[in-house]
């Protein structure tokens, strides 16, 4: 029996680095055809820099998102949280002038809070982790809105525009905090006592208690690495784009789509990626889907989201393409 | 341990809650003598004012004393007060819409009440009820959708609460027939903003520009599309092609997605911007794809005129600065404080046609002065509207323009 | 003297109002099985569950090697060498064997912020070979492995910590033949070494053949502690359920009898690398069984037959109506079922309650105009279903997760049983049910037989297959090896030369 499962455990292993060939092969040469599609402009090199840079936000949301989700946290107030604190980093930078290090900690101290506010709501009280998310995501709407308000007169606009501290979101330091960022989330998701522990949690929590898992701290621990993360990936698009638009009425879920898109495209392939490369992957497709279409003249807004949602249903179907289920 | 992990629980649910409360609840600043008067107590009419003045006359303590109104004065008390709704927050121009509202209703020395519409159109109506609800004198009515229009004007008539409309105004005939023998009716005030576009585009035209990208918001936005259509039929009336129109569902979208258009098209000659919000956007794509791209945008924000300042991308900003709500104010506060605002046969204000005007690089110091910095009407200014005649007000309105401002501000 | 491992003194738990323990006073010796007897909700699992650290009690106090002994978790137990395999827990579908292993045991294995992945491999290489057990996979994601391949993994993780009491909760159920025979080899080597095991199982059988002692629980209460040889297996039973259990509960019958009639016919049935050209015909009352040894096939050709295996070959053709199966659909609208062995998996909705279990199958004739479900009628039939079956609960709004294992398998067996069958696939039937629901279910498959339902009867427990079937199809190697009669094959050593 060990000699058969070890050959059982090889052939998987094949069979799964066969199929993660396939999908990355598939998906550069999706990327080739998409070249000549529209004319060889999708790989001249401003466009794979502009790629690389659309690239980051999704990703680094969809990387806190997993840390997040992986403990069965759903909580969907992301967006809204990234809106606040990225707003409290560029007030730091604008209104008080502290520069990079009010940025950062400002955006990552508020990020953390949040994340842990919303977090302790579902773990502590027992509220379901969407409904407390759904719940913090408006108030931290509403104060995102209400901070800004605040200072909207000292700036005569109605948002914070950042317009010092762009560093952080210019090519190539943008991409490689993003490369970093991943790397690290890697290590930790795949590599680590905690991330063992954080997906114990998400896939049996009972039995994880069991082993000795201390269930609380663990999830808390991955709401703060999780905000630390999308914190870097709101500096990043905050010093890219220089503005984070409060919203309200869940307005801020439109922010975190295209996250949201990456998670559940990483969803769709967890079994032939791991969950952060599945992120890492999801990111591409969602980035490039976006840029191929712009390319190609296919109207934002409508088609361009019905293609989302048509590649996602797509990872999912392929991903579940001759599935066996359990193995022997 | 696990007691005090309750009451740490407990203690951030009671934080969210209180913090919940504050958030969620709408600007008022009624003073608490106003708090819980109805529709109906408070009228609206001019009728229902004389009967306030008696009152008043009588020494009842009403808080809505009008003695000092009848002098075209402010009073230093809110004695009406007046609700509006606004799309959503975020935006330069709508806030700026808003802001301008305000700024008349507490000239008038009365108090207001907003609401945010949380972008859905829909949910307009439900806050005009909520408005009516709330004990509303007067009503703001901010409406870009043509099939609701009855549905409101339905809804202030029956509550018996004065209203006008305040940059959107119906375009169904009908409407604007019926409109005119409503006795609720204060007026309406809107914007020439499909102009907005055609100039824009006969600028270009003028630029000799051949070329070009529409980056603008949603598709199907009230206020983008007429300016979208206007724009494109002039530019490709004479000679120009829109290469392509980014759509963009977030504001925080708008650089990246401005950024792939430009890819796909790096020579077109300009972007066109339906709002600063896009130009200041397609201004920061186009430095990113270290292009030369000219950056052409309806929309008097600071940050877009500071482009402009700049120079390298942004050329061309108009814009109105969005006094349909100064004027739109003036006739209901007109209306309230016993001074309908009508044309020789009795008609109410019905203007749609404010133009825009053109800031110049040279101008942004003096338009920052008069516009940004404050109000482009002074107090002063907005207080001697009370009381004024139907060709006074449209006096007003067809003076209005950059230079006059800035000659009124020196 | 025997030297003491563990003392129970006066323990007892309570769920609300129900009494699960009620002063337990029980002494386990170093080296011995202690096997724990008890209908299903008699409390054995409850005590299991006190002693690994699971359950708190409350009151009463548990002595390891003459110390006091309350743990307050596993983590907790296993630091005093207690661990468990247990029917309540199971393993982290989404991570590796591996990993599974060691959960909560990893601080060995940090390096920096990193986990040495190999060194714990190896070292659960290693905790399999010291105990002789089959090697289970152990990269791959362990909710991809069978259920025996997760029991056996669940085994060797509860060895990793070098327990010197081992407490084993219906282990052998999920087991084939020829692993119960290494589970009972690795029995002996532990006790060999002075280590205890509690054991529960609901084949007395086995307990009988494997226990040191034998404590029987009912209602909470030790009605009964002594050394396995002193028990009768009439006596057991009694003792279990508080009267006399007339008979053996199998057929008394020593012919094969059914109709000529076939119900179902089974030609070539094939699923690559699973089951291979497997062909037989069902009859109308006849019980089939089938069985063989682990990774012979035996699971797959019921799953293959309901049609949830992919890329399956050959034909099965319902005569009655000259119908082939292929999708599940068929299955269900020909008369026929079938029950999963994974009744928690495939079988029943946990979160729901018995009453909407009970009904689904039968939502299609419940239904009246535009899909109006009635809720007379579902009531009614809910009702019957748990009348006719005894399903001990509070109720048909009780959730099924919170039944015990054979009320679970009740609820699972009744709701087809209430539908006019003319065939019916059983994989594992009475799998975690204790003695009166397995005794309960060989008369409702007797009823079944008399009423002329053809009756597939997929078992790794070679008596019930024996006591059971009128023919027996035995499987090696993913094949058929034989298809031995009821009236002139029917022993044990017939059957496992034709297995081996």
């Amino acid at each position: 029996m060990a000699g058969q499962t070890s050959t059982a455990s090889a052939n998987l292993k094949k069979k799964r680095l066969r199929s993660q060939i396939l999908v990355i092969a598939a998906i550069v040469l999706v990327f080739i055809v998409c070249h000549f599609i529209t004319g060889g402009r999708l790989l001249r090199t401003n466009n794979i820099k502009a790629i690389l840079t659309q690239v980051t936000y999704p990703l680094m949301v969809g990387l806190g998102m997993m840390f997040i989700f992986s403990t069965g946290m759903i909580d969907l107030s992301v967006g809204a949280q990234v809106i606040l604190a990225g707003n409290v980093g560029a007030i730091a930078v604008e209104i008080l002038g502290l520069g990079y290090p009010g940025l950062i900690i400002g955006t990552i101290v508020v990020m953390i809070i949040c994340e842990l506010l919303c977090t302790s709501c579902s773990l502590f009280i027992g509220i379901p982790s969407w409904v407390a998310g759904l719940g913090c995501a408006l108030v931290f709407e509403a104060l995102g809105m209400i901070l800004v308000d605040s200072q909207a007169e000292a700036l005569g606009t109605a948002i914070v525009y950042m317009k010092k501290c762009n560093a952080l979101g210019q090519f190539p330091v943008i991409f490689i905090i993003a490369v970093i960022v991943f790397i690290a989330s890697y290590f930790i998701f795949n590599y680590t006592k905690f991330g063992f522990n954080l997906r114990a949690i998400g896939g049996g929590g009972e039995v994880a208690e069991a082993m000795g898992i201390n269930r609380k701290k663990t999830i808390l621990l991955a709401a703060v690495i999780g905000a630390v993360v999308i914190a870097i990936g709101g500096i990043t698009q905050l010093s890219y784009t220089g503005r984070f638009t409060p919203t309200s009425g869940m307005g801020s879920l439109s922010g975190i789509f295209k996250s949201l898109a990456v998670v559940l495209i990483s969803g769709s392939f967890s079994r032939i990626f791991n969950d952060a490369v599945g992120c890492l992957v999801g990111s591409f497709i969602v980035a490039g889907l976006f840029n191929v279409l712009t390319l190609v003249g296919v109207p934002s807004g409508t088609g361009q989201d019905i293609c989302l949602g048509l590649v996602v249903m797509l990872c999912g179907i392929l991903a579940s393409l001759r599935y066996k289920g359990v193995m022997k | 341990m696990k007691r005090m992990k309750k009451f740490v629980a407990l203690g951030l649910v009671l934080a969210t809650l209180a913090t919940s409360l504050t958030a969620c609840g709408n600007k008022d600043n009624v003073p608490s003598g106003n708090e819980g008067q109805s529709a109906e107590e408070s009228g609206g009419t001019p009728e229902n004012d004389a009967n306030k003045d008696d009152a008043a006359n009588e020494g009842e303590g009403d808080s809505k004393e009008s003695g000092s109104k009848e002098d075209g004065a402010a009073s230093s008390e809110g004695a009406f007060k007046i609700g509006y709704n606004y799309f959503g927050p975020g935006s330069y121009a709508l806030t700026t819409l808003a802001g301008n509202q305000s700024f008349v209703i507490e000239a008038f020395g009365d108090t207001y009440q907003d609401i945010s519409d949380d972008f859905q159109v829909d949910k307009i109506v439900q806050d005009i009820e909520n408005l009516i609800s709330s004990g509303c004198d007067g009503i703001i009515i901010w409406l870009p959708a043509d099939n609701l229009y009855q549905t409101v004007i339905d809804k202030c008539t029956e509550a018996k609460i004065p209203f006008v409309f305040a940059d959107k105004v119906p375009s169904d005939p009908a409407i604007k027939e019926a409109l005119m023998d409503n006795e609720y009716f204060a007026g309406a005030v809107g914007p020439a903003n499909a102009e907005y576009g055609s100039l824009i585009a006969q600028y270009a035209l003028d630029q000799g520009y051949k070329s070009c990208i529409i980056s603008t918001g949603a598709q199907g936005d009230p206020t983008d599309t007429p300016r979208i259509e206007a724009f494109k039929q002039t530019f490709e009336a004479g000679g120009g092609e829109v290469k392509q129109e980014v759509y963009t569902d977030s504001q925080d979208n708008i650089q990246p997605y401005t950024e792939n258009a430009l890819i796909a098209y790096p020579d077109v000659d300009f972007v066109y911007g339906t709002g600063s919000d896009y130009g200041i956007g397609a201004c920061a794509a186009a430095k990113n794809q270290f292009l030369e791209t000219k950056v052409l945008t309806s929309g008097l924000d600071s940050g877009a005129l500071e482009l402009l300042e700049d120079g390298t991308y942004m050329e061309f900003v108009n814009g109105d600065f969005w006094i349909s709500g100064t004027m739109a104010t003036v006739l209901l506060e007109n209306y309230l404080h016993g001074n309908p605002i009508k044309d020789g046969d009795g008609n109410p204000v019905w203007v749609d046609d404010i133009m825009p005007f053109e800031v110049s690089a040279e101008q942004f110091a003096d338009f920052k002065a008069c516009f940004v910095d404050k109000s482009c009407y002074s107090v002063e200014e907005i207080q001697a509207m009370n009381g004024i005649s139907y060709d006074q007000f449209m006096d007003i309105i067809k003076n209005y323009s950059l230079e006059e401002r800035l000659a009124a501000g020196k | 003297m025997a030297e003491e491992m563990l003392r129970m003194e006066g323990v007892s738990k309570s769920f609300g109002p129900t009494k699960a323990n009620r002063d337990i006073n029980l002494v386990l010796n170093k080296g011995i099985l202690l096997g724990l007897a008890g209908e299903n909700g008699s409390g054995k699992s409850t005590l299991a569950s006190m002693v690994c650290g699971m359950q708190k009690k409350d009151s009463g106090k548990f002595y390891k090697n003459g110390l006091n002994y309350d743990p307050h978790s596993p983590a907790d137990a296993a630091a005093h060498g207690v661990a468990m395999v247990v029917q309540e827990l199971g393993v982290v579908g989404n991570l590796p064997g591996v990993v599974n292993m060691f959960l909560g045991k990893m601080d060995p294995y940090t390096k920096g912020p990193m986990v040495d992945l190999k060194a714990m491999k190896r070292d659960a290489k290693a905790v399999f070979e010291k105990w002789n057990l089959p090697l289970v996979p152990l990269d791959v994601p362990a909710g991809s492995l069978s259920i025996e391949q997760r029991k056996i993994m669940e085994l060797a993780r509860a060895l990793i910590t070098e327990p010197d009491f081992l407490v084993l909760d219906e282990i052998s159920q999920a087991l084939s033949q020829d692993n119960r025979q290494v589970l009972y080899q690795f029995i002996e080597t532990f006790k060999s070494k002075g280590r205890t095991i509690l054991m529960v199982t609901h084949d007395l059988e086995e307990m009988m053949e494997i226990s040191d002692e034998i404590a029987v629980l009912r209602d909470g209460v030790i009605v009964e502690s002594r050394a396995a040889g002193d028990y009768t297996m009439d006596e057991l039973k009694r003792l279990m359920i508080g009267r006399e259990v007339s008979g053996d509960y199998y057929r008394d019958d020593k012919e094969e009898r059914y109709e000529d009639e076939v119900v179902l016919e089974v030609r070539n049935l094939t699923v690559p690398g699973k089951c291979e050209d497997i062909s037989f015909d069902l009859h109308k009352g006849e019980i089939l069984g089938i069985c063989g040894l682990s990774d012979a096939g035996i699971h797959e050709v019921g799953s293959a037959m309901f049609g949830l295996e992919e890329g399956r070959r050959g034909s099965i053709v319902v005569k009655a109506e000259n119908k082939e199966l292929k999708k599940t659909s068929d299955l269900i609208k020909t008369g026929g079922a079938y029950l999963s062995k994974d009744r928690d998996a495939h079988g029943l909705m946990l979160d729901a309650g018995i009453g909407d279990n009970l009904i689904v199958p039968s939502v299609k004739e419940l239904s009246g105009p535009a899909a109006y479900l009635s809720p007379v009628k579902t009531k009614a039939l809910a009702q019957r279903a748990s009348e006719a079956f005894e399903i001990k609960s509070s109720g048909l709004g009780h959730v099924v997760r919170r039944l015990s294992g054979g009320n679970k398998q009740k609820v699972n067996l009744s709701r087809w049983l209430v539908k006019d069958l003319k065939y019916i696939i059983l994989d594992c039937p009475t799998r975690g049910v204790d003695i009166g629901v397995k005794a309960y279910i060989y008369s409702v498959l007797k009823k079944a037989k008399k009423d002329g339902i053809g009756v597939v009867m997929i078992s790794d427990e070679l008596q019930e297959a024996m006591g059971m079937s009128d023919r027996i199809l035995v499987m090696k190697e993913h094949r058929a090896a034989g298809m031995l009669s009821r009236s002139s094959d029917f022993t044990e050593d017939k059957i496992m030369e034709v297995m081996l």
